[in-house]
């Protein structure tokens, strides 16, 4: 634990080295996400296809997602970007530390860039939450934590396939962002509008929907149903398995460089 | 038995081949030629604690593969290793407790902040006490002589004020045992005849095992005795490196110039090779004679 608070302080001390670049960078990536937003309010206010949700609806499953994808992005950046590590060589310099991998390389790259981004996905976050939700629970609330840590774990997970690839190919697959970036553009809009086996895709092989739609339902009051709220938690599956197949990976690692 | 022990060590890498030029680069994309490489090929030796032992051997000959075996970084295809009771692949982290690595290529120190950052991160992840850690930074500030640079960012030391913090970044823990993969690379020549002394201080101070490789071979003259050759993943000489030099130093070819050759009186142990018009050649035994001899004769 003390270890992963001195990697935290660490990459702080890097990122406030260069202080304008840090501040620059942290407001273009608020600026990218609420580009996007944009043009998805855009598309809602001229179609009203998405019937079956209001604005503020969509707003909330937007921001679940950005939210759970720039924390992951802010803290396994070393997951996100691993091949890096490989390419370069330092992952040797991981392994000769007497530490677990999996903590060495969480705490290997830190992105505080991409903070103002997680501000801005939290103020819209807790903005949309308060127009959706009528009657606050105790069980809503923790369920609007579960959502954000439910897709927080997914995306790891799904960096953690990602980069346990490049033990085999070395270099990153574009293929595997394809994974990570469209599961995420994927859940910006709401379930409905796509055909079935898109969503079976999403609900059983990438269980992304889980962590959104379904629990908004269930804040919303369309549905009663107890289950929704434990939904989240299917994500650590996602992680054990991803887990496994990067200790799989890592067997196949054979360095590079002298 | 002895303190590192490596039996019939082998290990190979499949590398693609293909011809030069974009058609080929199409071509491998569809079907690719790859050929296994013996990176190192059965391979045995042992080490005693507290030795230094110089690793040598042209590019490619397999030292670092051997050394990331050694640290644990790879697994070996066949045979055994063991360092102090450890099998390096498979106890990785009780094993690296006790060992220090340098690559000369590679950094493990933090680029954009100062020294002392990094050694405070080392601390914590090999888990060395607060007092520990206060004696052993005093002492290997006194020795490397890091006091001026300790506070400064890593990007603004020069290459050889950076390796020497590198390795006292790699002695924090007081390791066991010390890799340096060739610690000099890239040094010019004071900086490389400080780092050299450095080694062999920490050497004789705390019996620190060092295993080395480097291309230069002052530096190796200058630290061991020991050296281990290998080429082509084999292992060619194992012993003192006197031996190896009255091996292949046996004989020296010497051209003399004359202005004007008189009679060449007949030299012990000295042949010629070639005569000239004004040149000789002349082979000569060093392990019986001198050059210097031979000319005044």
């Amino acid at each position: 634990m003390k270890l992963i608070k001195n990697y935290l302080s660490m990459h702080l001390k890097v990122s406030l080295e260069y202080k304008s670049s840090f501040i620059l960078s942290c407001i273009s990536q608020a600026i990218y996400m609420l580009v996007e937003l944009f043009t998805i309010y855009a598309l809602f206010l001229k179609f009203k296809l998405l019937n079956t949700f209001d604005i503020n609806e969509m707003l909330l499953g937007f921001s679940t997602i950005w939210l759970g994808y720039s924390l992951a992005e802010l803290f396994a950046r070393g997951f996100d970007h691993f091949d890096k590590l490989i390419v370069r060589g330092d992952f040797d310099l991981l392994l000769i530390r007497p530490r677990s991998i999996f903590i060495q390389i969480f705490g290997s790259d830190i992105c505080y860039e991409k903070f103002g981004r997680t501000l801005c996905a939290l103020l819209i976050y807790i903005y949309s939450a308060s127009k959706v939700i009528t009657n606050l629970t105790l069980l809503k609330i923790s369920l609007l934590i579960t959502m954000v840590i439910g897709c927080f774990i997914l995306i790891i997970s799904l960096f953690i396939i990602g980069a346990s690839f490049c033990f085999v190919t070395v270099q990153g697959i574009e293929a595997i962002n394809i994974i990570t970036n469209g599961t995420k553009q994927v859940a910006e809009y709401p379930l409905s509008i796509y055909k079935k086996p898109v969503r079976m895709f999403f609900t059983f092989v990438i269980p992304i929907v889980l962590i959104n739609y379904y629990p908004i339902s269930y804040l919303t009051d369309k549905t009663g149903n107890i289950l929704y709220v434990f939904m989240p938690l299917v994500t650590i599956i996602s992680f054990i398995i991803s887990e496994y197949i990067f200790h799989i990976g890592m067997k196949k690692y054979c360095s590079t460089g002298s | 038995m002895s303190f590192i022990t490596v039996r019939n060590l082998s290990k190979t890498f499949k590398v693609v081949k293909r011809d030069s030029g974009l058609k080929n680069a199409f071509k491998s994309l569809i079907k690719r030629k790859t050929t296994e490489i013996k990176a190192v090929n059965d391979i045995s030796f042992d080490i005693n604690e507290g030795e230094i032992v110089a690793y040598i051997g042209p590019n490619g000959a397999g030292k670092s593969t051997t050394i990331k075996m050694l640290t644990g970084i790879l697994r070996p295809d066949s045979g055994e290793i063991i360092v102090d009771g450890f099998n390096p692949f498979n106890n990785r982290i009780k094993y690296v407790k006790n060992i220090g690595v340098v690559f000369g290529q590679k950094s493990q120190l933090w680029w954009d902040i100062p020294v002392e950052e990094s050694f405070l991160l080392l601390k914590d992840i090999y888990k060395v006490s607060d007092e520990d850690y206060e004696l052993r930074k005093e002492e290997l500030v006194k020795l490397l002589n890091l006091k001026d640079i300790l506070k400064t960012p890593v990007r603004q030391l020069s290459l050889g004020q950076r390796m020497r913090a590198e390795i006292a970044a790699s002695l924090i823990h007081d390791p066991k045992i010390l890799f340096l993969d060739e610690p000099t690379i890239g040094l010019d020549a004071i900086s490389k005849v400080e780092v050299r002394k450095f080694i062999k201080e920490i050497n004789k101070r705390k019996k620190v095992t060092i295993i080395l490789t480097s291309h230069d071979m002052t530096d190796i003259e200058a630290l061991t005795d020991r050296i281990i050759v290998i080429g082509h993943g084999k292992k060619l000489y194992d012993g003192r490196l006197q031996d190896i030099k009255k091996k292949f130093n046996k004989n020296k070819k010497v051209e003399i110039l004359f202005k004007k050759i008189s009679n060449i009186p007949d030299i012990k142990y000295t042949k010629i090779i070639e005569k000239k018009k004004n040149k000789i050649l002349l082979d000569v035994n060093m392990e019986k004679n001198t050059i210097s001899k031979v000319i005044r004769e």
